[in-house]
């Protein structure tokens, strides 16, 4: 390799233009150059190539190349064109100051760097001469992730949570979640289950493997996941443990349907192992005769309820549920297995509760059963949440309900609000919030019509204990009108699966719930295809449902489930090498970026209209999406990722120096999950309620419980917030500590210390060592995630101690031991960067805590300055970043775009960032701005097609077969051009 | 390779595909005596000093990291000076794991700047493993459940450039794989999709296809694993030994369990080709070495700590992990083969780091354990000057019956390490 350059040199060095010729070779080039150099109007030449000759050839001339860049290659405009990427990163290398290194004396004014910057930009905006127009990237190709395969199956069943365990879930469910309302409450009660703890899923002890992130990136990139055949035997695997999982048919009726079942098959003598129970309806409602209490705002007394149910029993259309004596043993219904209720006269109905939420019927000591000395209660202590479903009659969905009652049991000695809400199936909610004491406590509702399954959700959050119990259920029912179908599959409507089609023939069925599992209309071919598989199994002799099982696991193992295929693009008119998305790729695309899981019905609807192709069809859907509760996965995926949260589990500080950061002994409860649900908090309220995105890293207010109160050193503020919060919130007496520490306030700050990302403990945490902080880590975060201009990796390790030694005189601190370091020119360049963010940070212990005086004693020096503003303190630091907001916002803007389409940003995208950022600058910066601006953009909205997508078979394709293996002979591959300045992926 | 399919990134199996018939012929578990090879991998280099003896040759002084080996003195070498070279602009770290099995020259960065490209073990899985159940079998014991680094940290094995094989981490599914009982359903399901890839492949782009490639390979590697498998069975009347509980807690009862199973899948002539990758690179997380520490510990953190004591701590973790190659080398040696003698005598057990000095991110003067029958022992072969580590490979790759004249960087073959 030495040898070659010295020949190199040699030769080039004859052979070459001198620099001073370039210019004149490029005006030649460009008189004399056909169309795709005339665009750029002698932009390269006059305004880039000047300044760049004067300021940037001593160091990256063809002889010299440091950093292997070669800047006098580019004196060929269409080649100059065609590599333009790396014109990206010498502009974000003269952005941020980096280059020409900042300690040179030659260096650009500040007009011309501005200048040289308009240029390159301008230069980089230029469309791409091939295309005829800018360049919108490549089409959607990708696997599933983990989380993405997850949510995907969760929706085709209708199931109600997670299908297996997921490792990175938020330890909080946040359920109700508010996106519907618009806005935040000022304070709330947000459950934490511990880190690693096992939650309510539907297979508890199955799950895939999680990907990596990708450096500098999100893990929802298409070219950073491959399928391996270990890859393919889970999903292959996964896929038919599902099928074959009992409960998956009670926690799916439209799986129940799929396979032409009805809900007898699940209960009652033959219950065929899915833990389902059919038991006969009891004659009266709470038969004891012991609920004194009664919730206020019931719609009818207890006494009215009962006459009310009399009355209906005489027409066979009441049905109570009294928990009776065939569950003798503790039942456990982790899984949501299903109970019946057998009622009715002349016809035979049957009334369905599924618990959904890990639910245990057992006796209990310290409450009064209703009825049979049982009663249903949460089987996760502390949860104290759970739902049911109920169905007025599951082979029936023309059957409503009219009225409903409960009883909540009273525990000795415990007492608290408790809340009953009633979710329709059209999401309409009723709610009634009680103070429950330890006397058993009524709750009524009148249901509207319509309603052949509501959804009760009981939440015990804020009363006193580990669980919370209900006795005596039980409705009246009448015929209503028409059949709406059934809430746990909310969006199963006309066209797709219902409960009632379960004798349309096998095929159908099929045919059906394979649109939605392609997310997209299934061709009669393909249907056929998986018909025979069927039709295969039934005549090896399987019965109808078990070769039904066995085509639906073989649509969940085939590529055009697992994988995300904007296929349509390799077949586009090879003329027009770009073209507009579908309605239903779109579709497909809004609902992986917002909700990382398949299209509902609705969007699938609005597709089909071809409402998505015009502007404001795609608001109307984006805004609606973005009040649907499943957008808190963008809250839990993009905003944990970005901020890298994601890792703070990771960080442990020490627990002999750091005690308060550990909760209690066993070390079980820390500050990690206070951490991670602040900063999503924040995310949350600015996505919710529509703010601007400069709240993220400046905020008046934060979400803080009494822990972080107290580590932020704002405890005075405890009783006066209290005081404010709601009353069933914080009206809890028997509660432990861990309840109270439950509740979160929304904070209004009056000194900036903290308020945004940068200042929160989780970041400041999670870039510390056990021991101390980094400012170096810091420092990368801030560069990472603040402004997406990480710094490159460093060549080697630096050793602070060779700084030590060469010292004159010892030094004492951190800084003076950096600054040092700093000294050594090829250190400097990008510590220029690092230091100042992270040593501003040094204010804070590891922890996050702020502080005078680092670990080891010595006085905390936090000064600095950025954008040219000096600082001293995080309150000064804050308004040095506000200084020059927009960096902020263009790579907030770039972070979020690349991960709605999966891909790493390349040059050709730098012109829709700006102009994003330039409509979000007139808007105030509104979230919902961000996300409409980004789902209109071109690279959301276009592709590549053919042979533009795939420009000439890789290179690397090219084997060398023999003696000498199999192996790559050319590194110019389209991969390695493309991301030659991505350091990963 | 399949034709006119337009794949570049083959899978090693693929070159090998022979008709099922024909595999349930060659019958896996009666070899006669086959080679075997193993890598193991552990993260952030050596402590240099206590790890590379001084002198050279046979007679050499045991450094302090290596006193675990003591009592196998005569089992295994060190070769020592052997060179890679870094790639600029990626991370030193990723690149280390990531490249040392493809030991690819820098310039030669297919893969978003990394030199990735088809590992040495899987060139000697496509000749050695034509007819077992795995052509290979990768194992790793990154149990880390955050997300703290890209796939570069913790893959050693890829099928070519940007193609990292999946690991398994945990030892039940290892187990299951290796032992389990097909379900006879998957079959059909495999059956079913593969027919449907291939009627999507002519509706999809070079992009997309390649995409689809991957699955169309990984589909049908898997139909010949659970073939083999049915064969493998039928010679057996049980699993060797009983499903493993899921991840140990204990950091050496963890990769001791996986090298048994990696073993065991050696004996019984399931593979003949494995990796196993102990731990990640970098990866700030701390974790704990049971019996080494009393609380966990970051060892990436060590290598460029200046603090009193970290340097002992650094060389405890090496010693840690030469305790691990220790014990698989004792286990190679109690495994009897049908022919009368050890899985040893026909196993080659290589570890080694993708650095030396992890302080100084050191990709020069390499060190790598060797263990094995095939291997010349009791010895410290260094290697003085510029040496590249593909030399090593291409060695290895052609004493397992790989025969190439080249491997990535190599200049020639290595004459005195294999007997």
């Amino acid at each position: 390799m030495r040898l070659r350059n010295e020949d190199r040199r040699d030769s080039r060095w004859l052979n070459r233009p001198a620099p001073i010729c370039i210019k004149a070779l490029l005006f030649f080039c460009g008189a004399f150059a056909g169309k795709a150099e005339s665009s750029s109007d002698g932009l390269f030449s006059e305004r880039i190539l000047p300044l760049t000759d004067n300021y940037c050839l001593d160091c990256h001339d063809d002889n010299t190349t440091k950093g292997d860049l070669d800047l006098e290659s580019f004196y060929d405009e269409a080649h100059t064109l065609a590599n333009r990427a790396i014109w990206k990163k010498a502009y974000d290398m003269l952005d941020a100051e980096m280059m020409p290194p900042p300690k040179e004396d030659h260096l650009p004014s500040p007009s011309e760097r501005a200048e040289l910057l308009a240029a390159i930009a301008a230069y980089l905006a230029i469309p791409d001469p091939n295309l005829g127009q800018a360049n919108p990237g490549k089409p959607i190709v990708s696997r599933l992730n983990r989380l993405q395969y997850n949510n995907t199956v969760r929706d085709l069943f209708g199931l109600d949570h997670d299908l297996f365990i997921l490792p990175d879930r938020l330890p909080t469910r946040r359920d109700p979640y508010y996106a519907e309302e618009g806005k935040m409450p000022d304070s709330m009660i947000i459950n934490i289950r511990e880190f690693g703890s096992k939650y309510t899923v539907l297979l508890p002890f199955s799950g895939l493997p999680g990907e990596n992130r990708v450096a500098h990136g999100f893990n929802n990139r298409g070219d950073a996941m491959n399928v391996s055949p270990l890859q393919l035997e889970k999903y292959v695997s996964i896929a038919g443990e599902l099928v074959n999982y009992p409960n998956f048919m009670v926690e799916s009726p439209r799986f129940l349907t799929l396979l032409g079942l009805d809900i007898d098959a699940l209960c009652g003598p033959d219950t065929g192992g899915t833990g389902g129970v059919l038991v006969n309806a009891a004659q009266r409602f709470a038969a004891r005769d012991n609920v004194p209490a009664s919730a206020p705002g019931n719609d009818f007394s207890l006494t009215d309820f009962r006459q009310d149910l009399q009355a209906a029993g005489k027409q066979g259309r009441a049905a109570v549920f009294d928990i009776p004596n065939p569950f003798q043993k503790e039942l456990l219904f982790d899984s949501g297995a299903i109970i019946a209720v057998k009622y009715g006269s002349e016809r035979e109905r049957r009334f369905t509760i599924n618990p959904t939420y890990g639910v245990s019927i057992v006796p209990y000591e310290t409450a009064e059963s209703t009825a049979n000395g049982l009663c249903m209660v949460n089987s996760h202590g502390n949860e104290k949440y759970f739902d049911l479903v109920l169905a007025a009659d599951a082979n029936d969905p023309r059957e409503e309900i009219r009225s409903l009652g409960l009883c909540v049991l009273g525990m000795n000695e415990l007492s608290g609000y408790v809340t009953v809400t009633v979710t329709l199936s059209d999401h309409q909610r009723l709610s009634r919030t009680a103070y429950v004491s330890d006397e058993n406590t009524f709750f009524g509702f009148d249901i509207p019509e319509g309603s052949s399954s509501v959804k009760v959700t009981i939440d015990g959050q804020a009363y006193g204990g580990k669980y919370i119990a209900v006795g005596d259920i039980a409705i009246a029912t009448s015929q209503g009108k028409i059949g709406t179908g059934n809430l746990r599959d909310p969006w199963m409507t006309k066209n797709r699966l219902k409960p009632g089609w379960k004798d349309r023939s096998p095929r159908t069925r099929l045919g059906y719930f394979m649109n939605d599992a392609f997310r997209r209309k299934a061709t009669e071919e393909e249907i056929d295809r998986f018909h025979s598989i069927y039709r295969k199994e039934e005549s090896r002799g399987a019965s109808s449902v078990d070769a039904m099982r066995v085509a639906v696991q073989s649509v969940l193992s085939s590529p055009q489930f697992l994988f995300r295929l904007e296929k349509e693009a390799s077949m586009g008119n090879e003329k027009n090498p770009i073209r507009e998305l579908s309605d239903l790729e779109l579709a497909n695309r809004l609902s992986y970026f917002l909700w990382v899981s398949m299209p509902d019905r609705e969007l699938f609807e609005a597709a089909n209209r071809g409402e998505l192709t015009n502007s404001s069809g795609l608001e109307t859907q984006v805004r609606r999406m973005m009040r649907d509760p499943k957008i808190r996965e963008l809250a839990e995926t993009f905003a944990v990722q970005w901020l890298r949260l994601d890792q703070i589990y990771a960080t442990k500080p020490d627990r002999e120096v750091f005690k308060a950061f550990y909760r209690d002994r066993l070390e079980e409860d820390t500050l990690h999950d206070d951490y991670i649900i602040e900063a999503v908090l924040l995310f949350e309220t600015i996505m919710i309620e529509d703010r601007s995105i400069l709240e993220l890293i400046d905020a008046d207010y934060s979400w803080l419980n009494a822990f972080l109160l107290d580590v932020y050193e704002l405890d005075e503020r405890h009783e006066g917030l209290l005081a404010a919060a709601p009353q069933h919130l914080k009206d809890t007496t028997g509660v432990t500590d861990r309840t109270r520490y439950h509740l979160w306030y929304r904070v209004p700050l009056t000194d900036k210390t903290r308020g945004g990302v940068m200042t929160m403990g989780g970041p400041l945490t999670l870039t510390s060592t056990p021991l101390e902080t980094s400012p170096i880590k810091r420092g990368n975060w801030m560069l990472e995630t603040v402004y997406n201009r990480p710094p490159p990796e460093p060549a080697m390790a630096f050793v602070l101690e060779k700084s030590k030694n060469e010292a004159e005189s010892e030094p004492k601190t951190l800084r003076e031991m950096f600054e040092m370091h700093r000294d050594n020119p090829s250190c400097y360049t990008c510590h220029n960067r690092i230091d100042p963010l992270g040593f501003a940070l040094e204010a804070f212990d590891p922890i996050g805590r702020l502080r005078e005086k680092d670990t080891k004693g010595a006085v905390v020096d936090a000064s600095g300055v950025w954008n040219g503003k000096a600082y001293d303190s995080p309150v000064s630091f804050k308004s040095a970043i506000m200084e020059r907001p927009e960096y902020f916002v263009r790579g907030f803007i770039e972070h979020l775009l690349s991960y709605a389409i999966g891909r790493k940003l390349e040059y050709y995208d730098m012109a829709t960032v700006s102009d994003i950022q330039q409509k979000l600058e007139e808007r105030g910066y509104r979230f919902s701005e961000l996300i409409l601006e980004i789902v209109k953009s071109d690279p959301f909205r276009k592709t590549l097609t053919g042979r533009a997508a795939s420009p000439r078979p890789p290179q690397f394709a090219v084997k060398e077969r023999g003696p000498l293996g199999e192996r790559a002979l050319t590194s110019e591959s389209p991969l390695n051009q493309s991301s030659r300045y991505d350091t990963e992926q | 390779m399949l034709k006119g399919a337009g794949v570049s990134l083959a899978l090693p199996f693929l070159d090998i595909m022979k008709p099922l018939e024909t595999l349930a012929a060659t019958v896996p578990g009666a070899p006669t005596s086959p080679k075997r090879v193993a890598f193991v991998y552990t993260p952030n280099g050596f402590w240099q000093p206590d790890f590379v003896p001084t002198k050279a040759g046979v007679g050499w002084e045991m450094p302090k990291s290596l006193k675990g080996l003591e009592r196998l003195r005569n089992d295994f070498s060190i070769v020592t000076g052997l060179d890679r070279k870094f790639a600029g602009g990626t991370s030193t770290h990723g690149q280390c794991c990531s490249c040392w099995l493809s030991s690819s020259p820098a310039d030669e960065a297919l893969d978003a700047g990394f030199p990735t490209n088809r590992t040495v073990d899987q060139f000697l899985a496509s000749e050695l493993g034509a007819n077992t159940m795995l052509p290979s079998l990768e194992l790793s014991c990154v149990d880390f459940n955050d997300n703290k680094e890209s796939r570069y940290y913790e893959s050693v094995s890829w099928y070519g450039p940007g193609f990292a094989a999946n690991t398994e981490k945990d030892p039940q599914l290892v187990f299951r794989r290796l032992f389990g009982k097909p379900d006879p359903r998957t079959s059909s399901v495999l059956d079913a999709v593969l027919d449907e890839a291939k009627a999507l492949r002519g509706e999809l782009g070079y992009n997309d296809r390649q995409k689809l490639e991957e699955y169309m390979q990984s589909v049908r590697a898997t139909e010949r694993r659970i073939e083999l498998s049915k064969i493998a069975m039928a010679k057996r009347s049980k699993p060797p030994i009983p499903e493993p509980k899921g991840i140990p807690e204990d950091r050496s009862e963890y990769i001791r369990l996986m090298a048994d199973l990696m073993f065991l899948a050696f004996q019984l002539d399931l593979t003949r080709v494995a990796t196993l990758v102990v731990d990640p690179e970098r990866w700030a997380t701390p974790r704990m070495y049971h019996g080494v520490f009393d609380k966990p510990i970051e060892h990436h953190k060590l290598t460029h700590s200046k603090e009193e004591g970290s340097k002992e701590k650094l060389q405890k973790i090496d010693a840690f992990h030469v305790e691990q190659y220790a014990y698989m080398i004792e286990k190679l040696k109690q495994i009897q083969t049908e022919d009368g003698g050890s899985l040893f005598d026909e196993t080659s057990l290589i570890m080694g780091s993708g650095i030396s000095d992890g302080d100084k991110h050191d990709f020069a003067d390499l060190q790598v354990l060797m263990a094995g029958g095939q291997i010349r022992r009791g010895e410290h072969i260094k290697f003085q000057g510029e040496r590249p580590l593909a030399d090593l490979w291409l060695t290895t790759l052609n004493r397992h019956g790989v025969q190439q004249e080249r491997f990535a960087d190599s200049e020639r073959l290595i004459p005195n390490i294999f007997v």
